[in-house]
């Protein structure tokens, strides 16, 4: 029997667990720093981009690995994929662990957008460690990616979502880009949204220079609709369980979608 | 500091028990039912999902084939996150208690099953969603987890001259959680390691 105890213990070392929220991890970190600086330099000079938007992997770890077999089986490779938040599904340490590990397999770089799920719990540390800030942009050609937190439900106004103040930052310094693609987990009027900023957030948002869509993740289905009356369509991708995902193609011309499932 | 405090009760309380318990034996019958109050062993826990290091008592009965244990355990601090406390309620059922040897000084426990429940001490999660959320917007519980395992022990019966005790046994036990269960019954890519947990333990009964 201390054989077999024995046995168990180095099987198991893994397995030594303080408890579902205790934040240890073993998977990847800044995981979008270190991408986005693949993107940049990939990207560089290119006139065509190609990307996936995608999202909601919470609890559907099947088919993201099916998505990440599928991607990297891809005749003609994306330049990069966008994570649409929603990593975790309970915003359990382990959750993060397994979608971090598994989309590391992915021959294309990624970035994550935190969702309301990815903030539960002891969420919100790890999402941030594992992958980085809850606002960031990057460039992918002529290019601009807004990335923006809008789980405002989730803090209860203890903290800016969205933060208008990034976002002044963002449009001052947006002058390099000719296009600009605004993304988020949660749309506008949307449950997670602060509501009482719908005007405004439109305000910045349709200032940025050459806005070309928003893109979000959160519903749970695909969806394509002009929110304000201003002409910016908002993107919603499906989740993971619905195995589909929005392939988008943004050309000197102008820019072209369609789904794909897979 | 708060936990220090904690630490320091649970200790306390074990101490000011243990000697009750030696002179429970020379009782009369209506005292017994006191003493029953009295918990039958403490045990320090490495891991399983409660605390890196937990401490808790345990009472024994139906000719020790049943036991109750509360625990306390500590989550440490991680960079960026402070350390919890935890606090476990734990019901286990011992099938068999087989003594072992010529001298009987081992007794092995080939399996033994149960529940816990176990909560988080913390302020920031919640064991029903807090009013900000439509009802049932995420339906469950951050704070509060339901927990199922198995596990063996081996029970070593110390001299009759020791005075401090009965018996010391270390076992071990593998389990899992509702979220875990959740996710690896949605998902085949998930491999017993990613969602059992396994605890180490010593228990000292008295």
């Amino acid at each position: 029997m201390l054989g077999l105890v024995i046995a168990t213990v180095l099987a198991g070392c893994e397995m030594f667990e303080y408890h579902p929220y205790d934040g240890r991890f073993d998977a990847p970190t800044d995981v979008n720093v270190t991408n986005i600086r693949r993107i940049e330099a990939a990207c560089e000079g290119k006139d065509t981009i190609r990307f996936i938007m995608m999202g909601d992997t919470q609890g559907w770890y099947d088919e993201t690995e099916d998505f990440v077999v599928h991607v990297n089986a891809m005749e003609h490779p994306v330049d990069f994929v966008i994570h649409g938040g929603d990593v975790a599904d309970y915003g359990l340490t382990k959750e993060f662990q397994w979608v971090a590990r598994c989309m590391d397999k992915m021959k294309v770089p990624y970035v994550a957008i935190i969702g309301n799920h990815d903030m539960l719990g002891t969420g919100e540390r790890v999402f941030k460690e594992i992958f980085g800030d809850e606002n960031f942009s990057f460039r992918a050609g002529d290019v601009k990616f807004v990335c923006l937190s809008t789980n405002a439900l989730e803090y209860d106004y203890s903290h800016p979502v969205p933060d208008f103040s990034f976002i002044r930052q963002e449009l001052a310094d947006s002058l390099d880009c000719s296009k600009t693609v605004a993304v988020m987990h949660a749309p506008p009027f949307s449950d997670q949204f602060n509501n009482n900023v719908n005007t405004e957030f439109e305000y910045y948002i349709s200032r940025f220079r050459g806005i070309q869509f928003c893109l979000h993740a959160h519903n749970h289905r695909y969806s394509a609709s002009e929110l304000f009356d201003d002409g910016i369509v908002y993107y919603g991708c499906d989740c993971m369980k619905n195995r589909n995902y929005l392939l988008f193609t943004i050309t000197p011309e102008g820019y072209a979608y369609e789904m794909v499932a897979f | 500091m708060r936990m220090r405090w904690w630490l320091f009760r649970i200790l306390t309380v074990c101490c000011l028990l243990l000697p009750c318990r030696l002179q429970a034996a020379g009782l009369s019958a209506e005292r017994r039912y006191t003493h029953r109050m009295i918990p039958d062993n403490v045990s320090v826990q490495f891991a399983g999902s409660i605390g890196f290091l937990s401490l808790g008592t345990g009472w024994e009965y139906g000719n020790g084939h049943w036991e109750t244990d509360v625990l306390f355990g500590l989550v440490p601090k991680v960079e960026g996150q402070s350390a919890m406390v935890s606090f476990t309620l734990k019901q286990e059922y011992v099938p068999w208690h087989i003594s072992l040897g010529e001298r009987r000084d081992f007794v092995l426990q080939p399996l033994q099953c149960g529940l816990f429940v176990n909560t988080l001490l913390n302020r920031n999660f919640w064991t029903i969603e807090p009013d900000r959320y439509p009802t049932g917007y995420y339906g469950f519980s951050t704070k509060v987890r339901f927990h199922a395992y198995l596990g063996q022990s081996i029970t070593y019966n110390l001299p009759e001259r020791c005075r401090f005790g009965n018996r010391v046994s270390f076992y071990y036990e593998i389990g899992s959680c509702d979220l875990y269960i959740i996710n690896a019954l949605k998902n085949r890519c998930l491999k017993p390691a990613d969602f059992l947990s396994l605890a180490l333990g010593l228990k000292w009964h008295f």
